[in-house]
């Protein structure tokens, strides 16, 4: 049985093909075509299948990963949308939370223009207070002329957001039901199915985005399944989502949403998958890439969520994988400002023109040219001839900073890395140290084009004792679309003190939870052996305004799992923050239950074991500049490299799309992942 | 590392800090202005004082820990008398006998000294947190005249003794206010707060070395000064008058006029507020910290607002307040709602800089606009176990801003000097017993102009609960946001008590004592708007349509503020008409 993993990125699309039952896994990649992305999809497939010799009709399950959402809200490319709210609320989608959350000193700031513009923003009467009591009911009158006025306007589709929806959601489906019943050709969300919680800013914010992507995603899934029919792929067909899971098309078609954060996350969900086959509990993953990095912290193999994520500036508040974001890759560009300061991005140059040494029109010099400068990255990698590439790109580091500088290239080249360097590790700061966890506790796993750059140097720094790069680090995140499991989140919020709670009432809303998560499975066909339910509860000291997540057990909760969780809630507390207080108050907010389809993975071991790499083992030598001075070192093909093998550093690893750097030092080790494992070799 | 590079690689390590120890308090408070206000500020100084990182959302509360730490140390504990685990605590406005030390009683300043592993002082660990109340008459925000009304008051006091606390002072802080259980968890979140960015520098000093990171510190202040001048070098050399008032509705025998002379000489630039009126007997005089605070923030919005943060931006500006004035109050006056007065030193300084950078900024925004209110009802809102029951909310009611030299001006949106996110409304409803009716943009209330300004805010809630205690503070409700170059002035404030009802009342001045409320009484507040930039007869015809059709500008305001003709009900605009009006005489 064949599993596919199709992950769209802006350049290329990586596909990666997984025989469930041998665990052999198979890695291409084509480029991308962003006008018709199915094009560039189509091709992934019968590349691969014409590489394993397969037949397309052997694809069973088809994972599909997207940054289709994102892109569409940033080019604001989807058909009108307009937004019922509560009389008296139409504006709080444009008001938002009203602050300076960039720069506070600029005085040309702008707010994101909202997904509804004003004149499609409608107010029904009715109301419902904090304890879901009807204070005033839906006025019908009033939502059937709004449906009739929208119908005039070429709407697609319509997003509802009451007032307390989260704590009754009656008016909602009232006003949806009227919606279905006088005009069944649009689509519908409200703010209770998508995410019924607290805060009527993000909820509605939220609840826009899906509605404004459902007819966009409904015509993709539609071509995509066309396409499928006439390649003859008849797999079922799974989408990836911000919160780490899959689901099937047909369950994204109703919320859209839960794909727009998707774009990082498989990469994640791989290095954790491979991260517990090698016994590292904990991890933080790095996946630098051409324009961007992200970080993400991983402890006992359990990743961190947030609801306070937004894309393109637009709220989210669906639980995502929380990560830290930087514009930093290795296409950011170096430059000075007036201050005599060296500055690394956030202007990128892209694929196109590109570093300056890709020699296709680039002349500001970017990190990837720094990172060949200095030796990192070896000339002879390349695929196009790049004879001069080396003089150009010196000439570029030495015309745009070494001498604004006053200092000589090689210093120029090597700053360029310290500096983007120095904003990667405020970027792994933010999810560690800010969140209260040591990173020396952590091992760094590095992955996309430059991750294995520079990683090594970013250990040090923190004092991260180990760094992992896997094999293939600029596929990985297409491998961790086909390690990925089904998952559906449920939340329910209801604010309760100690007091106020027992073990009665929280039964009471896990099992409906419970139940709910079950329904989801159902509808996507989950087998009943391959379910997992996991529970949460966001807790907070009573007077606090943010949430801890606590993990609940899944069972028949009584008191003494009330205490168990208090006791749990004040370790947490205290591990973020510093300190906690045992005899405050303390109050229960939200309930989450995270239902679980597993699937049976590829044996990512067996892999590794069979494939013995018979790539030329000659090691050429090179010269390569760490911290003002020139070492010898020897540049190794991955591909020759076995299980056991060790490396002293300095030692450039490059593989296709891809360098890693033993820094002097340092060592590493082929695990049997056929993973490099580098040590820092730092006394703690 | 050269130091160009050394300089980036340690600015980032130190916002690093300062950021996380903001971070922390804001999601650890209790305070409702900190945990979803964000009205706390952090910093790191060096060993001399000199701030090196900040880590604030609020700007007025940025640079207002540098003044009071200096204060505490040239009058009351010097170098060798700290220790480590000294925590020191102040929130006296007139400490050391000027007013430079915290903005006001509800801000309590903790600092932290920083030793190294031998032992010696080399920075300081700063955070201030506004907190839910410290005393005083109300907890709200009264007409005070002394500062003994505005709350307890704390002259800088070791908290913390080489790490042991001091309880009789600590059960005293406690004592006297009247959400003690409040008041003890955001201090605990001020100290973890401290204590974070103890442990930060300490990490970044051992790093690198004492003596390299202080030579960086030196660069990056150099740094951040030689930016500042740059700017101030592009601004022509001259004399810049401007005058403003505050209390423009009369109250407390207004209007009072502020007055600011900016002379700018080559690279140095002076802001002389000199010709300012007296203090006022009333609480809005600002000390000298709050002034010097509001110049700072005002200086960057202006320039540039991507130079790092440091005493270095400092270096090329000099401040003149004249003592006893509006804007450098001495002791025992009141200065509780300074805020009135520092906003509009913003629009003072842009006003006045008009004349020499006409493109970099902006006409007059709303101002300050806040309300806060307490009540009790026990059968909705039973939870907390406060001493009187009593729930407590408010809001930082945000406006519209002036508009810009090539952009419309921002609607809805935190103005200037107060940064405060707006709690959420569903948030506000389960805390507390209220209810809210309306929170929308409010139509023809910009500032029409060739860029017209934001739009005002029309908030309106409802008691549901008793004993309503509540008080309010606005400003610019006679005198409305002016515009610039033939840009239009904009909304005026207003606050209003049952609105439509028999009993509604209008509220005679924009801010003044507490008010008492029944059960169902409502509040309607609207905020004041920006001015515009430039003449309405030139806008963009189809900026205006567009307007229209966002029922944000009515037709008849269209015509004749804009002289743009639209189909009332097509609105298609009449491009021929359209050109006819803006030729006529006007």
């Amino acid at each position: 049985m064949y599993r596919i993993g199709i992950d769209t990125g802006g350049t290329n699309t990586d596909v990666v093909l997984t025989d469930v039952e041998t665990g052999r896994i198979f890695y291409t990649k084509t480029p991308t075509t962003p006008k018709e992305l199915l094009r560039g999809i189509n091709n992934g497939i019968n590349k691969i299948v014409g590489e394993c010799h397969i037949d397309h009709q052997d694809i069973k399950e088809l994972i599909y990963g997207t940054t289709i959402v994102v892109n569409m809200i940033a080019q604001k490319e989807s058909e009108a949308t307009a937004l019922i709210t509560t009389k008296g609320f139409k504006d709080v989608l444009e008001i938002g939370r009203a602050y300076r959350n960039e720069n506070i000193y600029d005085i040309n700031m702008e707010k994101p223009e909202p997904l509804v513009k004003r004149n499609l923003r409608f107010e029904a009467s009715e109301r419902m207070n904090f304890l879901g009591d009807v204070l005033q009911p839906v006025n019908e009158q009033e939502v059937l002329e709004i449906i009739k006025s929208l119908k005039y306007r070429n709407i697609r589709a319509v997003a509802v957001c009451l007032m307390h929806s989260y704590a009754n959601p009656k008016h909602e489906i009232q006003i949806k039901e009227m919606i279905e019943r006088e005009w069944p050709d649009v689509y519908v969300s409200i703010s209770s199915e998508i995410i019924p919680q607290f805060r009527e800013y993000e909820r509605t914010s939220t609840t826009v985005i899906n509605a404004y992507m459902m007819p966009n995603m409904a015509s993709h899934i539609l071509d995509f399944k066309k396409e499928m029919e006439i390649s003859r792929v008849s797999a079922n067909c799974y989408m990836m989502q911000g919160n780490a899971g899959i689901m099937t098309f047909d369950a994204a078609l109703s919320k859209p949403v839960s794909v727009s954060e998707s774009g990082p996350i498989a990469g994640i969900i791989a290095a954790n998958y491979m991260s517990r086959l090698i016994g590292e509990k904990n991890i933080i993953t790095l996946d630098m890439g051409g324009t961007s990095a992200d970080v993400a912290l991983i402890q006992n193999n359990i990743m961190r969520f947030t609801t306070e994520s937004n894309v393109e500036g637009y709220p989210i508040s669906i639980p995502t994988v929380d990560l830290s974001f930087i514009g930093a890759g290795g296409g950011s560009i170096a430059w000075c400002d007036a201050g005599g300061a060296l500055k690394v991005g956030p202007i990128s140059a892209g694929a196109e023109p590109g570093p300056v040494c890709y020699g296709k029109g680039g002349i500001k010099p970017t990190v990837t040219d720094a990172n060949l400068v200095t030796g990192r990255i070896r000339p002879e990698i390349f695929e196009e001839n790049l004879d001069n590439a080396m003089d150009k790109t010196s000439a570029a580091i030495k015309e745009y900073i070494a001498n604004p500088l006053g200092i000589d290239t090689l210093k120029a080249a090597e700053g360029i890395i310290d500096v983007v360097n120095s904003n990667m590790i405020r970027a792994i700061k933010f999810v560690s140290v800010q969140k209260g966890y040591d990173p020396r506790d952590f091992a760094l796993v590095a992955f996309g084009g430059a991750g294995g750059l520079h990683a090594g140097k970013l250990a040090e720094d923190l004092e991260i004792p180990r760094v992992i790069i896997p094999y293939s680090p600029g596929t990985f995140c297409a491998l961790g679309l086909v390690l990925s499991d089904i998952k559906c989140d449920r939340v329910h919020s209801r604010l309760l003190t100690r007091e106020q709670i027992n073990s009665d009432l929280l039964n009471e809303i896990y099992i409906s939870l419970d139940k709910q998560g079950i329904d989801e499975l159902d509808k996507q066909d989950v087998a009943e052996d391959n379910r997992v339910l996991i529970r949460t509860c966001d807790m907070r000291y009573f007077g606090q305004a943010f949430e801890i997540s606590v993990p609940m057990p899944f069972k028949h909760l009584d008191n003494h799992d009330i205490e168990d969780m208090i006791e749990k809630f004040h370790n947490l507390h205290e591990q973020a923050y510093g300190h906690c207080m045992k005899e405050d108050p303390i109050e229960f907010v939200n309930y989450r239950v995270s239902a679980l389809g597993t699937f049976t993975k590829p044996d990512l071991m067996e892999n590794a074991k069979r494939i013995s790499f018979k790539g030329n083992k000659e090691r050429a030598t090179g010269t390569a500049v760490f911290g003002g001075k020139a070492y010898q070192v020897s540049v190794i093909n991955r591909d020759s490299l076995n299980i056991g093998d060790k490396i002293i550093g300095p030692a450039i690893i490059a593989e296709m799309g891809a360098t890693s750097v033993v820094y002097p030092n340092h060592t590493a080790e082929i695990d049997e992942l056929k993973n490099i494992v580098m040590y820092t070799n730092i006394n703690v | 590392m050269s130091n160009a590079i050394l300089l980036e690689v340690v600015n980032n390590a130190l916002r690093s800090v300062a950021e996380q120890m903001s971070a922390t308090m804001v999601r650890s408070s209790y305070s409702t202005i900190v945990k979803e206000m964000m009205d706390c500020s952090s910093a790191i100084f060096d060993d001399q004082g000199r701030l090196l990182s900040e880590g604030a959302n609020v700007p007025i509360h940025l640079n207002c820990l540098g003044p009071c730490l200096n204060t505490v140390l040239t009058n009351y504990f010097s170098r060798d008398q700290m220790n480590p685990g000294d925590l020191i605590l102040t929130n006296h406005p007139y400490a050391g006998g000027k007013s430079l030390g915290s903005h006001h009683t509800k801000d309590l300043i903790m600092i932290a000294p920083v030793f190294s592993d031998d032992k010696k002082l080399i920075a300081f660990s700063v955070t201030m947190l506004h907190h839910k109340d410290v005393g005083g008459v109300w907890t709200g925000d009264s007409w005070t005249v002394e500062i003994w009304q505005e709350g307890f008051l704390m002259e800088p006091v070791k908290l913390y003794d080489r790490g042991i606390r001091n309880e009789a002072l600590w059960n005293v802080i406690l004592n006297n206010t009247r959400n003690p259980r409040d008041m003890k968890g955001d201090l605990m979140a001020q100290i973890s707060a401290c204590n974070i960015g103890i442990k930060g520098f300490r990490e970044i000093v051992n790093k690198y070395g004492i003596d390299l990171v202080n030579g960086v510190v030196e660069d990056l202040l150099n740094y951040s000064e030689k930016l500042t001048r740059n700017e101030i070098r592009l601004i022509k050399d001259g004399r810049y008058v401007h005058e403003e008032k505050v209390l423009d509705d009369g109250f407390a025998g207004g209007p009072y006029t502020l007055k600011l002379t900016v002379i700018v000489e080559g690279d140095n630039i002076t802001f002389d507020y000199t010709g300012t009126d007296k203090q006022i007997r009333g609480p809005i005089n600002s000390p000298l910290s709050a002034t010097i605070s509001a110049t700072y923030y005002t200086m960057r919005c202006i320039t540039n607002a991507h130079i790092p943060t440091n005493q270095g931006c400092h270096r090329p500006i000099t401040v003149i307040a004249p003592e006893g004035t509006l804007v450098n109050c001495s002791m025992p006056i009141g200065c509780f709602q300074r805020m009135v007065t520092d906003h509009i030193l913003v629009d003072l300084i842009m006003g006045a800089m008009a004349q020499a950078i006409p493109s970099k900024v902006m006409a007059d925004s709303c101002g300050t606009n806040y309300d806060f209110c307490s009540g009790t009802n026990l059968e909705t809102h039973p939870r907390g176990g406060e001493i009187n029951h009593r729930q407590y909310w408010g809001e930082i009611v945000p406006g519209g801003l002036g508009a810009r030299s090539h952009s419309d001006g921002v609607t809805i949106m935190a103005c200037h000097v107060t940064n405060c996110p707006i709690p959420p409304l569903e948030a506000q409803e389960i805390e507390a017993p209220m209810l809210f009716i309306e929170r929308s943009i409010l139509p023809d209330s910009e500032g029409a102009g060739k860029y017209r300004s934001g739009f005002a805010q029309r908030r309106k809630w409802k008691l549901v609960g008793y004993d309503g205690i509540f008080s309010h503070v606005s400003q610019k409700s006679k005198i409305a946001p002016q515009g610039l170059f033939g840009g239009m002035p904009g909304e005026t404030s207003k606050w209003i008590i049952n609105e439509g009802k028999e009993n509604e009342k209008v509220l005679d001045y924009a801010m003044g004592d507490v008010i008492f409320l029944e059960y169902g009484d409502t509040i309607t507040c609207i905020t004041a708007s920006g001015g515009g930039y430039g003449d309405p007869f030139e806008r963009d015809m189809d900026k205006v349509k567009e307007d229209v059709e966002m029922g944000l500008v009515s037709v008849v305001n269209a015509k004749q503020k804009y002289g743009v003709a639209i189909d009332p009900i097509t609105f298609a605009l009449d491009h021929k008409e359209s050109i006819n009006l803006r030729m006529a005489e006007r």
